[in-house]
């Protein structure tokens, strides 16, 4: 898994009938001083994340398929948790 | 194998069913060539005890869900083993009983 | 597959209880025009008895487990043989000793 902060929404009518009734959120990947890095991916969420929460993406299709319940889904990156707080070199750095 | 270092822990209340009771640790990569820490990481997923300053090996993908306890998790980078030693070219380039201070950040 | 030499060795005595009394060896990659080393050292897991300073044969992924000995295993990377000469169109490029 890696943090990522989550910048935006996706909305998408037709698409894959596994993703029907899930959540699409844009992210970015999060250094660990806080950069957002590389590329806007687009991820399913399973934690009930909003636009500027730190989350947890997962980056494995069969752990994808555990996540959401779905064992069927084809999948990439997945918001598998919020992140409230990450102690890093031993400084604790709040996340919201 | 994935090789790093465990340098902190994430905490997070609001998260998958799967990866409830997941000790979840960050572990940065270390080139085990020249034993350098990267600022790449990790977020992984602990299944032997280790903890900060840990020299750690992993495993990736569907490898990271295959022993008892890693298997209920929806984990994608699983630690597997503490590292006591490396040797390379006939020579000990790691050996975790002499290290003197695997936290040096903290100063 | 891919080709890769061995350099070294890990000792670990807290691991996963799957990996009591597998060998992790430290193997570098090996280009496949120069059978020169090229990129970063990284850890796998030995089935076929390899040791240093042999030429290799690994592989990744799921496949890592499909030997016997790392069936359900926690294994990522495998070395699955030990590479006694290479040919290619024709012409011996790597034997086994021969530097």
């Amino acid at each position: 898994m890696k943090l990522s902060k989550v910048t935006g929404t996706v909305v998408s009518t037709i698409k894959y009938d596994r993703y029907q009734g899930h959540k699409l959120l844009k992210v970015r990947h999060l250094t660990l001083d806080g950069w957002t890095v590389g590329e806007e991916m687009v991820a399913i969420d399973m934690a009930d994340a909003g636009v500027g929460d730190i989350v947890l993406t997962n980056n494995d299709g069969g752990a994808a398929k555990m996540i959401t319940g779905d064992k069927e889904i084809i999948a990439g990156l997945t918001i598998c948790g919020v992140v409230d707080s990450y102690t890093w070199q031993g400084r604790t750095i709040q996340c919201h | 194998m994935i090789v790093g270092r465990v340098t902190g822990n994430v905490v997070s209340s609001n998260k998958s069913e799967k990866l409830r009771n997941a000790k979840l640790l960050i572990v940065q990569i270390v080139d085990i060539g020249t034993m350098e820490m990267k600022d790449d990481y990790l977020i992984m997923i602990d299944d032997v005890g280790a903890g900060v300053g840990d020299l750690v090996f992993g495993a990736y993908g569907s490898s990271s869900r295959q022993s008892d306890t890693s298997k209920q998790f929806a984990s994608d980078y699983t630690i597997y083993g503490i590292i006591d030693s490396i040797d390379q070219r006939g020579k000990r380039t790691y050996d975790k009983a002499e290290e003197e201070d695997p936290c040096n950040w903290q100063k | 597959m891919q080709l890769a030499k061995v350099i070294g060795s890990v000792v670990s005595t807290r691991k996963c209880d799957r990996l009591e009394g597998m060998k992790l060896l430290v193997a570098i990659p090996i280009d496949m025009d120069t059978f020169q080393e090229k990129g970063s050292p990284f850890v796998t897991v030995d089935t076929v008895g390899a040791g240093e300073g042999e030429i290799v044969m690994w592989c990744g992924g799921s496949s890592s487990r499909a030997t016997e000995i790392t069936t359900n295993k926690p294994v990522d990377a495998t070395i699955i043989g030990i590479v006694d000469n290479v040919d290619i169109l024709g012409k011996r490029v790597f034997t086994k000793g021969e530097v």
